[in-house]
């Protein structure tokens, strides 16, 4: 019924792009969206996440590189396919409803002006065939002031799908929502995104939402790709420290070895060891490093439990969130269901699965192409120019 | 599109013509010998209407010369500073035929540029009296058709009593009387032909002493006559050097005003009329003139034309009944020379303007 | 209907990539325009000044010596001073007048408060010529305030003191308007957060407001300047009462008085231009250097708290529109009734006669009223989508020169129409301009041309605030739904911004069919025009039957301004809740 077929696989080779003559704001970025697929863009705000949706959606025009829907040049350097002929809907991330108009007019509104004009039946048909599938029945004659926020964001999508896109962009859609409906909104998204089967781009700071929705995740640090992988393959070896961190293994310590063994990373601290995974080098430099997820680490006292000191002790309602110290190697958060005394001495035990540990040379470790970018350039410039940009 | 597309052309335009203008200025409008020309009667009159700009008399002159003769005009019916303001802005492309203006010395200007058409046939010219044949110059660019008085003087009755009325322009200069209400020469067409004929009369030192006293006394100018009566007749000046039609309307309708026509007599003003010498129709245009020339045509104006008809005719057998009661028939008027006038305008303007600045 | 779809898409196809976008194209058409409109006429003024004759006479010269004249010339220097004199006290005290209110109007709520806009609003778009003559004929020794009030306040008005308060009582709105719209996003949250770390409303005011306020400040205070300077209607009105020569009077005197010469209009042109054009560097880099970054976070509106004293502000409100308003409006409206000027409003001295004129049968008064009005609707209805498509470029898009529309839009602001009337003339008049179709001058079009470039920079500036709320997501969300540039602009922006539309229309249509200067040089044979027609019954004297023609237009104008924002409203079908402008 939502007749999605002219799908395409979208390209990207070598973008990049500044503002002015500043710093570059985008660069380098190369990956494949194949047709059908969802490929989420994770980053904190600055990375230039939005920058690379702009390219995409054709707002901006790239210093370098190119952008391919297909077989089709949408853009490149000094020229551009403008937004209106590229065949794609976007779903914005103040949603964009024009206040003056109703649902049925924005919804209609790409099938009444511009290059998808249709007769009025069929338009109304179209508009019709949407208001059901997102659930508008009896919200047709309002106008978006008068919708609630989940509302809106299906009034939107409507409208992005209306023109039959073969391309859809979603620039952090539920960003804007209160985190209950955010959570629902997340279900409805990716059964959307399955149903409908048409190449999907869909920037993101949200870890959880990137791996829920998407086929691949492409992680962009200042500019850079630092990781272009499966929404697995992200969590479970992520490519550099700071992409662990952004995956929720937000302590950080510093062993003071670690190895390789069986396929598993070991980190030995003051003559304790705990054992992980093995994530060969971090690709953004530095020494050997764990990262650890807080759900991940039980205060035990085992005969391995590592030693550590009670610095702060916070109640949350489900749990204490605790943080301890783990000697000169760094601190560690976890949540426990009793209250803890600062200055206490305790134990940690680790799940193997919730440690990520980077620096373990023993074994070469072979890694994908999708850590092929080393360098990591740029400054704190650029992550306010994209700031900026919003 | 086709809106984009004008634009751009405007566009162009607009450039070629700071292109062109800087290289190649100067008219494409065919220059006319006067002498080549067939007296009014004889010629056919040109396609298209008469432009004429006009100081006085308006529609009311337009209306009766199409009834008289058949031809058609368009007329620009403004002030005498706008009227030889659009002349020089369009020195290059000249939008006029004929010019009818109070000032003979801004036209004898005209003449002086060559703007003027010449040595045509004017039929009517021997209807000028005496004076007007003497006024007019030989090539017959420019004619001269009536007089009034540019100022007399006049005073308010309330604030002055009429025995003690200043009776001689060197009266004004005495302190009791300020402040004066004058036009201001430098901005009012009228008031220039008061301030030319004294510096030509008394002599450059003797006029600048003149109005140096009358500015020190105190000497509001005004920017037209009107707002001059409306000072007198409130008595914010007790006394002011102002035009003869605006005295007999103030009078008229029963301000406390009333005036002497001095005895050496009054500044005067020329009304004269004058042919574009790139003029398309010159036939048509001396129609006009020739038709300003004769007494009925003249009698009509004074007698419809209002104010403007409140003039002493150059036209010989010009019926004057129609002028008000109250201006005297003896009259003398005072006729700067009009070379003098026109080439001493701007410097005689020039000190005005700044001695009445450094007078504050 | 899939097919349909398929078919189009392949139609559309794969198309060649474009280098002019249809941004950068309305941006180069709007310098086009502005160049034709503004640019060329007045560089041909100014060329005057140096080079005597060029362009208009077949000997001309270059003469930059011509400049040095004003060393020469006490009146041009009198001028010049008299000039910065007015315009810097008018910016100081029109500047202070213009924030106060808008600090006040903003800072607590009392009845009547609003009106403090709308008499902004109106003033901005009254015109000065009427306002001034309004004061002049209050004023003067002959005029209502000596007959109706028995007081003479002429020697304190007709003073340099006294005409810097006048003006200041003109052209404060300026600087109420600047200072108005960045109080409108003043965040109380600012003030809060000082308030709560102890500091007093008046310290809150120094440290906090102040500061924050000051760039909206400054440029209020510089249009006022530069608009001061600029201005013809007021030194205009003046004359007829008091002899104060300023730049834009001693332009007009060069220019249309015998013996007339370009040369020294284009040498006073290039002093004043000058002049003018340093302030509004200085006002774009002051407004520059405040991107007002406190904007775009949370800062919302915040309705001011209720006053302690609303009688007393409200007071001090109605005081404020007796003086700016009723003062010259209602002279006006008194000597309209008079027979005389200083006769008084005694029974003997009343009339309608003045309006019965006007009424009368092909009275040159109802004539003017009729051509003035149809060139003034035509040049609001140009100058409003102008101005429209000039606040899309500034605002949505990237376009290289953007910085120059700007800069022209302003300069506009300030060059004297009188100027640009002669501009209009030297440019219209070439006489290859005829053969191609174009030779305007002598026609009513050419008046809607002056008319359209002399309102623009207002009417960009009423849409500029309503533009820069339109967040550019709503343009790109149509682009993305296929939406070429044009019809983003019709279909979305200019229903969202109806109100501003509307209100740029109404105010253009207002100052409009009062301008002076443009008409008087430009207006075709036999084409009488309202403001010739009451600049002329003034000169001659008849005041009453003058500013009779005045009320009756302005009461037309009001009318029209009604009707077009409700009809305006209904073709645009602009929000529910219209933003007011």
């Amino acid at each position: 019924m939502i007749d999605q077929r002219h799908t395409a696989p979208l390209r990207l080779r070598g973008l990049g792009m500044r503002y002015g003559t500043g710093a570059w704001a985008l660069r380098g970025v190369d990956t494949t969206v194949p047709a059908g697929r969802t490929l989420a863009v994770l980053g904190p705000s600055g990375c230039g996440k939005s920058t690379l949706l702009r390219l995409v959606a054709g707002l901006e025009t790239p210093g370098e590189g190119e952008v391919l829907l297909g077989d089709r040049v949408l853009s490149a350097p000094g020229s551009t396919v403008s937004p209106e002929f590229r065949d794609m809907g976007m779903v914005f991330q103040d949603y964009a409803l024009w206040p003056h108009l109703r649902v049925r007019d924005i919804i209609g509104y790409g099938l009444r002006h511009g290059v998808h004009r249709t007769s009025a039946g069929e338009r109304g048909s179209r508009v019709a065939e949407l208001v059901e599938f997102l659930r508008l029945d009896g919200l047709e004659d309002r106008r978006p002031a008068e919708l609630s926020g989940g509302q809106r964001q299906r009034v939107a999508i409507a409208r992005a799908l209306a023109t039959r896109p073969r391309l859809l962009l979603f620039d952090e859609p539920l960003s804007n929502l209160d985190s209950q409906l955010r959570g629902e909104m997340r279900e409805e998204l990716a059964l959307l995104l399955r149903r409908l089967g048409t190449t999907a781009l869909y920037v993101t700071h949200d870890v959880s939402e990137a791996l829920a929705l998407a086929d691949r995740v492409l992680v962009l640090h200042e500019g850079r790709t630092v990781q272009d992988a499966s929404p697995e393959e992200v969590f479970g070896r992520p490519a550099s420290g700071w992409v662990a961190d952004l995956a929720g293994f937000s302590s950080r310590i510093e062993p003071d070895a670690v190895t390789v063994e069986d396929g598993r990373a070991v980190a030995t601290v003051g003559g304790s060891r705990f054992v992980g995974r093995d994530c060969g080098e971090d690709v953004g430099g530095g020494g050997p490093a764990a990262y650890l997820h807080p759900e991940a680490v039980r205060l035990g006292e085992g005969p391995d439990a590592l030693p550590a000191v009670v610095v702060s002790s916070v109640f949350e309602g489900r749990h204490h969130r605790v943080r301890v110290r783990v000697g000169s190697a760094g601190t560690v958060l976890l949540h426990s269901v009793s209250p803890q005394r600062p200055g206490d001495r305790v134990g940690l035990e680790i799940e193997p699965d919730g440690a990520v540990i980077f620096g373990g040379a023993a074994e070469p470790h072979p890694l994908g192409s999708a850590r092929a970018t080393q360098n990591q350039v740029g400054g704190p410039e650029e992550r306010h120019r994209d700031a900026l940009q919003r | 599109m086709s809106h984009t597309e004008r634009t751009a052309a405007a566009t162009l335009a607009g450039l070629l013509a700071l292109g062109l203008s800087a290289c190649a200025p100067g008219g494409q409008a065919a220059e006319t010998n006067g002498a080549d020309l067939l007296p009014s009667s004889e010629c056919a009159v040109e396609d298209g209407a008469l432009r004429v700009y006009l100081n006085p008399w308006g529609s009311t002159l337009s209306d009766r010369f199409t009834a008289d003769t058949g031809v058609t005009t368009e007329i620009a019916d403004l002030g005498g500073g706008e009227i030889l303001a659009r002349i020089a802005a369009e020195a290059n492309n000249p939008q006029w035929d004929v010019v009818v203006l109070d000032g003979h010395g801004s036209l004898e200007s005209l003449r002086e540029q060559g703007a003027l058409l010449s040595g045509h046939p004017l039929e009517n010219l021997g209807n000028l009296d005496e004076d007007g044949a003497a006024l007019a110059p030989e090539d017959g660019s420019w004619v001269p058709i009536s007089r009034h008085a540019a100022a007399v003087i006049a005073y308010n009755t309330d604030r002055i009593d009429p025995d003690e009325a200043p009776g001689r322009w060197s009266d004004l200069a005495d302190p009791a009387y300020a402040p004066i209400g004058m036009a201001d020469p430098a901005v009012a067409a009228p008031a220039y032909p008061i301030v030319s004929w004294f510096f030509q009369d008394l002599g450059r030192d003797e006029a600048e002493d003149y109005f140096g006293t009358l500015i020190d006394n105190g000497l509001n100018t005004y920017e037209k006559n009107g707002p001059v009566g409306q000072a007198l007749a409130s008595g914010e000046v007790p006394v002011a050097a102002l035009q003869e039609q605006n005295v007999y309307g103030l009078i008229d309708s029963g301000e406390p005003v009333d005036f002497v026509w001095p005895e050496e007599g009054a500044p005067g003003v020329v009304r004269a009329a004058a042919i574009s010498e790139r003029t398309p129709r010159p036939c048509a245009a001396q129609k006009l003139v020739d038709w300003l020339l004769t007494p009925e045509a003249m009698g009509h104006l004074m007698a419809e034309g209002g104010d403007d008809g409140i003039i002493s005719p150059l036209v010989s057998g010009t019926d004057t009944s129609s002028l008000p009661e109250t201006r005297p028939e003896d009259g003398e008027l005072l006729i700067t020379d009009a070379v003098f006038a026109a080439e001493n305008e701007a410097d005689v303007k020039n000190w005005f303007a700044e001695r009445s600045v450094q007078g504050r | 209907m899939t097919p349909l779809l398929e078919r189009r898409r392949a139609k559309a196809g794969p198309r060649p990539t474009r280098r002019v976008s249809p941004e950068n194209a309305l941006g180069w058409f709007i310098l086009a325009v502005l160049f034709v409109l503004v640019g060329a006429p007045l560089l041909f003024v100014l060329a005057q000044g140096v080079a005597p004759g060029l362009g208009l006479a077949r000997d001309w010269s270059v003469r930059p010596e011509l400049l040095g004249e004003i060393a020469r010339r006490p009146l041009w220097q009198t001028s010049l001073v008299n000039s910065l004199t007015l315009a810097t006290g008018a910016m100081l005290l029109g500047g202070a007048l213009g924030t106060g209110l808008a600090l006040l109007r903003h800072t607590v709520a009392f009845p009547g408060a609003r009106l403090l806009d709308v008499a902004a609003w109106a003033l901005l778009v009254s015109p000065s010529f009427v306002l001034a003559q309004g004061w002049v004929l209050f004023a003067s020794p002959s005029g209502v305030a000596v007959g109706t009030l028995g007081v003479d306040p002429s020697s304190l008005v007709f003073s340099p003191a006294g005409l810097v308060v006048i003006t200041s009582l003109i052209k404060y709105p300026f600087a109420y308007l600047a200072t108005s719209a960045a109080l409108h996003w003043d965040d109380g949250s600012y003030r809060q957060a000082a308030a709560l770390a102890g500091a007093r409303p008046w310290t809150v005011l120094r440290t906090v407001r102040i500061p924050l306020l000051t760039p909206a400040v400054a440029s209020g205070a510089i249009l006022v300047f530069v608009d001061v300077l600029g201005d013809f209607g007021l030194p205009a009105a003046l004359s007829a009462a008091y002899s104060y020569p300023t730049l834009p009077y001693s332009i007009y005197a060069s220019v249309r008085q015998s013996p007339v010469s370009f040369e020294l209009g284009g040498v006073l042109s290039f002093y004043l231009v000058a002049i003018i054009g340093a302030a509004i560097l200085l006002y774009i880099r002051i407004l520059r250097g405040s991107r007002y970054d406190f904007l775009t976070g949370a800062a919302t509106r915040v309705p001011p708290p209720p006053a302690r004293y609303p009688w007393l502000w409200s007071g001090l409100t109605a005081l404020v529109l007796a003086i700016t308003f009723g003062v010259p409006l209602g002279t006006s409206l008194q000597v309209s009734f008079s027979r005389t000027l200083h006769g008084g409003p005694v029974p003997d001295n009343l009339t309608l006669e003045h309006y019965a004129d006007i009424f009368s049968a092909g009275s040159r008064m109802s004539e003017g009223i009729v051509n003035s009005l149809t060139i003034a609707l035509a040049a609001a209805s140009v100058t409003t989508v102008l101005a429209f498509l000039i606040g899309v470029v500034l605002t949505f898009t990237g376009f290289r020169a953007r910085f120059l529309i700007d800069v022209a839009g302003t300069v506009t602001l300030a060059i004297p129409g009188i100027v640009l009337a002669v501009g209009y003339i030297f440019l219209w008049n070439q006489p290859f301009l005829a053969g191609v179709g174009l030779g305007l001058y002598g026609r009513a079009e050419l008046l809607v041309l002056a008319g359209t470039a002399t309102a623009l920079p207002i009417a960009v500036r009423l849409q500029l605030g309503a533009l820069a709320q339109v967040p550019a997501s709503l343009l790109n969300a149509a682009a993305l739904s296929g939406a070429r540039f044009p019809t983003r602009l019709r279909t979305v922006l200019a229903p969202l911004i109806a109100p501003a539309l509307v209100s740029a229309f109404a105010a253009v249509l207002a100052s409009g069919i009062f301008d002076l200067a443009a008409t008087t040089m430009l207006a075709p044979p036999s084409f009488t025009t309202l403001p010739v027609e009451i600049l002329a019954e003034y000169d001659r004297g008849r005041y009453g039957y003058a500013t009779a023609g005045a009320v009756v237009s302005a009461v037309l104008v009001m009318v029209l301004a009604a009707v077009s924002s409700v009809i305006g409203r209904r073709l645009l079908g602009g929000p529910t809740h219209g933003s007011g402008a």
